[in-house]
């Protein structure tokens, strides 16, 4: 048997009896527990482990482990960042994630593998061709999301909020104003630390 | 595309499932049908786009 990890919590109780809980330092690892040869890609599988971990996220905020790592003793692996995601936990044990995507202003013609050398070139082209958003859309989102966020963060045509919980119902609001703008738009959440779980972030 | 907003947030939740979150070891071995990936090769499969272009530019 081995334990999919789902992600890194404050307390025991924020895992049991949802996902079995794992010890690393003074934090606890989710992991829903599946045969050794069970395949991670299996679509049934992914399923599961996504309704799991949204059921952990109402439970408390956690530090998301990204899907694939899946292991019987996975505390070694954990313990080198345990510090770092307590501290990330108390400090946003009352916030979650929330994403905006933005459909691209004047959107460019999609890029042709063939006309590229390498694929890192046709990656940047095909990034370059969706990242531009409406600069009136922009505006309205500062006015309305971003003063909402603890934290923030833009990246093309994402951005990433970091909400206290109690504002959420708030950001819904936000969200339906925005859709005066008639800019196609996807906000959704909440979603456990991601992007902010990030140490590039910080 | 999706057509149903059910299906529209299953899709964004595998996304942030797939694609966000902290990775804490880098050779998992995950398997699509009978193809078997390495971790990274998955990531570099399923990541969006944005995904990508921020770990191209944490890189040196």
């Amino acid at each position: 048997m081995k334990l999919v990890i789902i992600g890194a919590h404050l307390r025991r109780e924020d895992v049991e009896p949802v996902a079995n809980a794992v010890p690393v330092g003074d934090i606890f690892l989710s992991g829903m527990p599946v045969e050794d040869d069970q395949p991670l890609g299996d679509r049934e599988l992914l399923i599961r482990v996504a309704r799991l971990r949204a059921e952990l996220l109402e439970r408390a905020t956690f530090v998301a482990i990204r899907y694939g790592f899946a292991s019987s003793s996975p505390e070694a692996k954990a313990l080198p960042h345990a510090a770092r995601w307590k501290a990330l936990l108390e400090e946003n044990r009352s916030r979650v994630e929330m994403t905006l995507k933005i459909a691209a202003a004047n959107p460019k013609k999609r890029p042709d593998r063939r006309d590229f050398r390498s694929g890192a070139e046709y990656l940047k082209a095909l990034h370059e061709s969706t990242a531009n958003i409406d600069d009136a859309f922009r505006g309205e989102v500062e006015k309305r999301l971003i003063p909402l966020s603890a934290r923030h963060v833009w990246s093309s045509s994402e951005l990433a909020l970091l909400i206290e919980r109690a504002k959420l119902d708030e950001v819904r609001a936000a969200g339906e104003e925005l859709k005066r703008t008639k800019v196609p738009f996807l906000l959704s959440g909440p979603w456990p630390l991601e992007v902010f779980a990030d140490a590039d972030h910080e | 595309m999706p057509e149903t907003t059910e299906e529209l947030s299953l899709l964004e939740t595998l996304d942030h499932l797939l694609d966000c979150g902290v990775v804490i070891a880098g050779e998992a071995v995950i398997s699509i049908g009978d193809v078997d990936l390495l971790y990274l090769g998955l990531n570099v499969v399923l990541a969006n786009v944005d995904s990508l272009m921020r770990a191209r530019q944490r890189k040196p």
